[in-house]
């Protein structure tokens, strides 16, 4: 077992960093203070505008995309889906099975690793918005509720000890706090409880 | 899902770090509720920012140019010396001690680690002890081009198809919660239709075509499937463009003129397009 970092309580002696509670839900957080002054009304109503427009298109696609993707699991090689059974037209295979791997069960846990605080935003919007994670516990909250700051605890530094910081937002509303609670007490050793995909 | 954000983006300023660490949990707040019942997806979107010495914003720009990098390092080294040097003679001017304390370290960070690139094994070594801590079975990240063309982008990308090389390689790691050959799903970059010395780093000019770049796309991630490459294509929920404009808006830091252009008209606020990585 690596060792872990000794001077981990020196260091946030030393320069202080916000804790999980800190970072956390952000009911517990005192308001941001924005560098940037606010965009002009004008630019916010024209970039709001611009978003409706955007939304019509993206209605277009969505009329679009049954037949994109029909055509896309007709040509497929990547899905496992089982077999069509003959009565109508062959449904797109589930997001899910897509992003798992060949042969193994449908995907339930996703990580989006990203460069900055901004990305999961601008450019995996529509990912992240039909998302797949999810646990059994309570449809809406994925298990790691309560378990964050246990699970993404930090590890053992290997690179020295200013290489490990983590910031963890643990739950974002008090109901799927709630949940996470729950599921920790059903499970207390942090694994899997027994309605878990 | 599961957001790992390898820098806590204080680029411009080291006290940045911690309101965009706070942005970013507000914004995956955001978009946990808008997603809610959206496509098969029912959980919560959880958001870890990391702030590592060795994986800082911005310190790829430099990678492309090691002369250069090399040149600023030897100039802050000298800075730095040339401050200390002052100091010292301040000091003894003042009948303090003439040397200074053996332990003492500058303040600033050691410029020859800021002026190095993101080392592909270190962001390997991260994601896989992320992938271990949420137990994920998939991986999503940038590909080659890195949607804008951001080296960090390409790093993070490039980390995440070492990671999973190393993982399928070792055959596991993590106390058995890291699977071999977790996929690892790239976000496909827009066609940039203009050559690179022309574009100079700048983000592809498809992107803010919006839909018809987003069904480009979707096209190709047909051809891609008909070739045989696995590829998916993920179209954005109704009013995810609003759902994401105000998940933008919890990132207030960073909502200059020009993002508010990109959010108006980018492709990538409508579909996603994934490509998967080969093992």
């Amino acid at each position: 077992m690596p060792p872990r970092c000794r001077s981990s309580r020196s260091r946030s002696r030393s320069r202080p960093r916000p804790t999980a509670a800190s970072v956390g839900s952000s009911s517990f957080l005192p308001p941001v203070e924005h560098p940037s002054p606010p965009p002009a009304p004008l630019l916010r109503f024209i970039a709001i505008l611009a978003t409706s427009v955007a939304d019509v298109q993206l209605l277009f696609l969505a009329l679009l995309s049954p037949l994109l993707l029909r055509l896309g699991a007709g040509a497929g090689a990547a899905s496992d889906a089982p077999a069509h059974s003959g009565c109508g037209p062959p449904s797109p295979p589930s997001l899910r099975r897509v992003l798992a791997a060949p042969g193994s069960r449908p995907v339930d846990r996703v990580l989006l690793v990203t460069a900055h605080p901004d990305d999961e935003t601008m450019f995996f919007a529509p990912t992240v918005l039909r998302r797949v994670g999810g646990c059994g516990v309570g449809r809406g909250d994925n298990g790691l509720t309560a378990a964050a700051p246990r699970t993404l605890r930090p590890l053992p530094c290997r690179l020295g000890p200013r290489s490990r910081r983590l910031f963890v937002s643990p739950s974002p509303s008090p109901q799927a706090r709630a949940r996470g609670l729950r599921c920790a007490r059903a499970v207390p050793d942090q694994r899997r409880c027994s309605r878990c995909p | 899902m599961h957001v790992l954000c390898l820098t806590n983006g204080d680029a411009a300023d080291a006290r940045d770090g911690p309101v965009r660490a706070r942005e970013l949990a507000a914004a995956a707040d955001r978009l946990g509720r808008d997603g809610r019942g959206a496509g098969d997806g029912a959980g919560s979107v959880f958001a870890t920012c990391l702030d590592d010495t060795f994986l800082r914003d911005g310190q790829s720009n430099s990678g492309g140019d090691a002369a250069a990098a090399a040149a600023a390092a030897d100039a802050e080294a000298e800075a730095e010396e040339a401050r200390r040097q002052e100091a010292r003679r301040q000091r003894a001017g003042r009948g303090g001690a003439g040397d200074d304390h053996p332990h003492h370290l500058p303040s600033t960070p050691d410029p020859s680690v800021a002026s190095l690139p993101w080392f592909p094994a270190l962001v390997a070594l991260r994601v896989a002890e992320a992938v271990s801590a949420t137990r994920a079975n998939a991986v999503l990240t940038f590909d080659a081009r890195g949607a804008s063309g951001h080296p960090d982008h390409i790093a993070a990308g490039r980390g995440c198809r070492w990671a999973t090389r190393r993982v399928a390689l070792r055959g596991g790691a993590g106390d058995g919660r890291v699977r071999p050959g977790t996929p690892v799903w790239l976000l496909m970059t827009p066609p940039p239709l203009l050559p690179w010395w022309v574009m100079r780093g700048a983000p592809p000019v498809s992107t803010y075509f919006g839909a018809a770049t987003a069904a480009w796309q979707l096209a190709r991630a047909i051809a891609l499937t008909a070739s045989g490459v696995p590829a998916v294509g993920v179209v954005s929920p109704p009013g995810g463009a609003t759902a994401a404009l105000g998940a933008m808006e919890s990132h207030a830091s960073q909502l200059v003129w020009f993002r508010w252009l990109y959010l108006s008209t980018s492709s990538l606020l409508l579909a996603n397009v994934l490509v998967r990585a080969p093992v």
